[in-house]
C-alpha cells in the first residue's frame, strides 16, 4: 500500500520535478537552437540543397535550389526526380544515390518545374540515420554557368591565339628555363627547314653558327640586365642556308616571379637584308662613279685651262699685233680663233663652277633667305638697273642650307629672268610656302617664256634654246641651279609658255631646323 | 720715266718653266713703258744659283724685282721664296708671285713666306698685258726700292 507522502516529501519531489523540468527545458532549447542553426546553414548555403525520399520525391530544398531550378517552392516540392526529370543522366544520377552510391551530374540541365536552362554540377548521396534507417538522398547543386562560359571564352580565345601564332608570318619559339625549346610554330619550322619534332627539346644554340652563338650569349646577358630590345641574329637552316632574322625576345615568369624561360618572335629579314645590301652596294657604286665623274670634270677642266690659255693668249697676241697687216682672210680666221678660244675658256670656267657645286661651299648652316636674296640682288645691281627690273617678294624662310649655294641659285634664277625679259621691263616675284615637309619656292617673271616641250632641256648642261648671237652664255646657269637644288635634296622645274612668262619652282625639304 | 732718264734699265728675274708664259711676259714687258732687262731661269735650283751668282751665273746681275711662278720643277716656288726671304743678302729684293693658282691656301702660304705680292695670271691676254704693265708701273715708278737709296 502506498502511504500518503509527507508534506516534506512532496516538497522535495516538486523541487526535483522543477529541476528535471528545467533540465528538459534546457535540452529542448539546445535542440531548438541546434535545429535552427542547421536550418540556417541549409537555407543560406551558396549551393542548392535538395532532400528527397526513397522514391526520388523532393521533400525539402533550400532557396538556392529553387533559384537554380527557376521554380517556386510549391512546384518543386513533391516533384519526382527519378520519374519526372527530363534528363536521363540526371535521373540515373539520382537513382545511383538511391542505390547507395555517389551520383554525379555535370552538364547542361533544363528544369521541368521552372523550364530554366543552366550549367549544373550536382552530387547526390544517400541518407541513412544513425540506426541505419534509409531516409532517401540529398543532392548538392552548383550553378556553373558562369564558370562554363568563362571556360568556353578562354578556350575560344586560346584557339584564336593558337591560330594566330600558327598562321602568322613571324616565327615563334618558346623555350623553358633549362634552355630547351618547347614550342615552335609552323612558320619557324618552314624558316629553319626542320619539323617541330626536330626542333623541340633542342637548345637555340643548336641552330646557330659560332658567331651567332656569341651574339645570343651577349643578348642573354643584356636581357638579364633588363634590356629587351630586338636584335639581329642569323640562324642556320637544315640545308645550311643562313637566315637573317630580327629576334624580339620576352622572358616568361611564373606567379611567384620565377624565371620560366622565354618566348621569341623571329622575323625573317633575309630578303630585306639582301635588298638592302644590293641597294647599299648600288648607292656606293653610284657615289663612287659620281665622285669620279666630278673629279674628272674638275681635273679635265682645270688642266685643260693651261694649254687653252696658251692658245687663247697667242691668237689674241696675233690679233693684237697683226690685225690689218695681213689680208682680210687672215683677220677673219684669227677673229674666229680668238672667239672660239674665248668661248672655250668660258665653258671651262662654267664647267669648273658646275663641278664645284657641293664640293666647295657645301656646309649647311642656318640661312635667312631674305638676306640671301639681298645679297643676290646686290650682285645683279647693274643688270637690274640697266633693264629697269622690278623685283618683289613674299615672306622668305630661314633654312638650314648652304648659304653660298642658295645665293648662287637665287642669283642665277633672277639673272635668268632679267636676261630673257620681254618687251616690258622685267617684273620678278619671289615667293615661298611650306607644303608638307618641304618649302616650295616660286620665281615668277613676265619674260619671253619658252615652249613647254623644252622643259627638260633647259636644265641640261650647255643646252641652250637660243643662238649665241641672240642671248650670250654657255647654258650652264640652270644646270647649276638644278645641281644646287638636288644637292639640298629638292626638285626644280619650270612652267612656261611662249610670250607668257616663266615660273621656276624648286623645293627644299624641311630638315632639322628648317621650319 | 725715272729709270729711262737715268739710262739704266731695270733688272727683272723671271722664274718660269712654261716657255709660252715666258714669251707672253716678254711680250707684255715689251709693250710697257719701263726699259728693262729680263733674265729667265726655268726652275727653282737655277733661280737660287742665279741670285747667289753661282756656277754659270757668276756674272749675273742682281735683279731689282723677281717674278716667281709657284709650280716649278726640282725646287718649287714656295721653297725658292723661303730661301730668298731667309737669306740676308736677298730678302730685300721684292718678290712678285705670278701664278695660275687661285687657291686660297697658295695665297696665304705665299704671304706667310713674305712674298711681296701675289698675282693670279689673268686668262685673257689683254688683262695679262695690263697686269705686266701694272707690275712695272707699280714697282718701278711708284714704289721706292732699296736700289734708289744705294744710288
Amino acid at each position: 500500500m502506498s502511504r500518503k507522502p509527507t508534506y516534506e516529501e512532496l516538497e522535495k519531489r516538486i523541487e526535483q520535478l522543477e529541476k528535471e523540468k528545467h533540465s528538459w527545458l534546457l535540452t529542448e532549447e539546445a535542440l531548438l537552437q541546434s535545429e535552427e542553426r542547421y536550418r540556417m546553414i541549409f537555407n543560406h548555403s551558396p549551393l542548392g540543397i535538395v532532400h528527397f525520399d526513397q522514391e526520388g520525391v523532393i521533400l525539402d530544398c533550400n532557396d538556392h535550389f529553387l533559384e537554380v531550378m527557376g521554380a517556386p517552392r510549391e512546384k518543386v516540392l513533391g516533384f519526382n526526380m527519378v520519374t519526372s526529370a527530363q534528363n536521363m543522366a540526371m535521373r540515373s544520377a539520382v537513382q545511383t544515390a538511391l542505390d547507395g552510391e555517389l551520383g554525379v551530374y555535370d552538364g547542361e540541365y533544363r528544369s521541368v518545374t521552372g523550364d530554366k536552362s543552366t550549367q549544373l554540377r550536382a552530387i547526390y548521396n544517400c541518407l541513412t540515420s544513425e540506426e541505419g534507417k534509409f531516409l532517401g538522398a540529398v543532392g548538392l547543386f552548383e550553378d556553373i554557368s558562369e564558370t562554363k562560359r568563362a571556360e568556353k571564352a578562354l578556350k575560344a580565345s586560346e584557339q584564336r591565339y593558337r591560330t594566330l601564332v600558327e598562321t602568322m608570318n613571324e616565327g615563334v619559339l618558346i623555350r623553358n628555363e633549362k634552355d630547351r625549346i618547347t614550342y615552335v610554330n609552323q612558320r619557324l619550322c618552314q624558316m629553319w627547314g626542320y619539323s617541330s619534332d626536330e626542333i623541340c627539346g633542342h637548345s637555340s644554340t643548336d641552330f646557330l653558327d659560332e658567331d651567332n652563338q656569341i651574339i645570343l650569349k651577349e643578348q642573354r646577358i643584356k636581357r638579364r640586365e633588363g634590356v629587351h630590345t630586338p636584335y639581329e641574329i642569323t640562324w642556320t637552316a637544315k640545308d645550311g642556308r643562313k637566315i637573317v632574322t630580327i629576334m624580339s625576345p620576352r622572358p616568361i615568369f611564373d606567379d611567384q616571379g620565377a624565371f620560366k624561360g622565354s618566348f621569341g618572335i623571329i622575323t625573317d629579314i633575309t630578303n630585306r637584308k639582301q635588298a638592302e645590301e644590293t641597294l647599299a652596294r648600288q648607292a656606293k657604286e653610284l657615289e663612287r662613279s659620281n665622285a669620279e665623274l666630278e673629279q674628272f670634270a674638275y681635273v679635265a677642266s682645270h688642266d685643260m685651262q693651261e694649254p687653252l690659255r696658251m692658245i687663247a693668249s697667242y691668237v689674241q697676241l696675233l690679233a693684237r699685233r697683226y690685225k690689218g697687216k695681213l689680208d682680210q682672210d687672215a683677220d677673219d680666221f684669227i677673229a674666229y680663233a680668238v672667239d672660239g678660244s674665248k668661248r672655250m675658256q668660258t665653258m671651262i670656267n662654267d664647267l669648273l663652277a658646275y663641278s664645284r657645286v657641293g664640293r666647295i661651299n657645301g656646309e649647311a648652316e642656318s640661312t635667312d633667305c631674305q638676306k640671301i636674296l639681298e645679297w643676290a640682288l646686290g650682285n645683279l645691281g647693274t643688270a637690274i638697273e640697266e633693264n629697269q627690273a622690278t623685283i618683289t617678294h613674299g615672306k622668305l624662310p630661314t633654312l638650314v642650307v648652304s648659304g653660298g649655294l642658295i645665293g648662287l641659285l637665287f642669283q642665277n634664277l633672277i639673272g635668268n629672268a632679267i636676261k630673257f625679259h620681254g618687251k616690258e621691263p622685267p617684273q620678278i616675284h619671289i615667293s615661298a610656302k611650306l607644303e608638307g615637309k618641304e618649302w616650295l619656292f616660286a620665281f615668277r617673271d613676265n619674260g619671253i617664256g619658252f615652249d613647254p616641250q623644252y622643259t627638260d632641256r633647259i636644265f641640261t648642261i650647255f643646252q641652250r634654246l637660243h643662238g649665241v648671237g641672240v642671248y650670250p652664255g654657255t647654258g650652264i646657269g640652270l644646270a647649276i641651279c638644278k645641281k644646287i637644288v638636288e644637292y639640298h635634296g629638292g626638285k626644280i622645274w619650270a612652267e612656261s609658255a611662249l610670250e607668257k612668262g616663266t615660273t621656276f619652282y624648286f623645293t627644299i625639304p624641311v630638315t632639322q631646323g628648317n621650319q | 720715266m725715272l729709270y729711262e732718264k737715268q739710262g739704266s734699265p731695270v733688272e727683272i728675274l723671271l722664274v718660269e718653266d712654261n716657255p709660252g708664259d715666258v714669251r707672253l711676259t716678254i711680250e707684255g714687258l715689251k709693250e710697257g713703258k719701263v726699259r728693262n732687262t729680263l733674265s729667265v731661269v726655268e726652275d727653282g735650283v737655277e733661280a737660287l744659283a742665279f741670285l747667289r751668282k753661282e756656277g754659270k751665273y757668276v756674272d749675273a746681275v742682281r735683279p731689282d724685282l723677281i717674278l716667281l711662278d709657284l709650280n716649278l720643277s726640282k725646287k718649287d716656288g714656295r721653297e725658292v721664296l723661303t730661301e730668298i726671304k731667309s737669306d740676308e743678302n736677298l730678302r730685300n729684293i721684292p718678290v712678285v708671285v705670278l701664278t695660275t693658282s687661285k687657291a686660297e691656301q697658295d695665297i696665304l702660304k705665299a704671304y706667310s713666306l713674305h712674298a711681296n705680292c701675289y698675282i693670279t695670271k689673268p686668262v685673257d691676254l689683254d688683262q695679262f698685258i695690263s697686269v705686266v704693265e701694272s707690275i712695272e708701273d707699280f714697282w718701278f715708278s711708284i714704289v721706292k726700292l732699296p736700289r734708289d737709296i744705294k744710288e
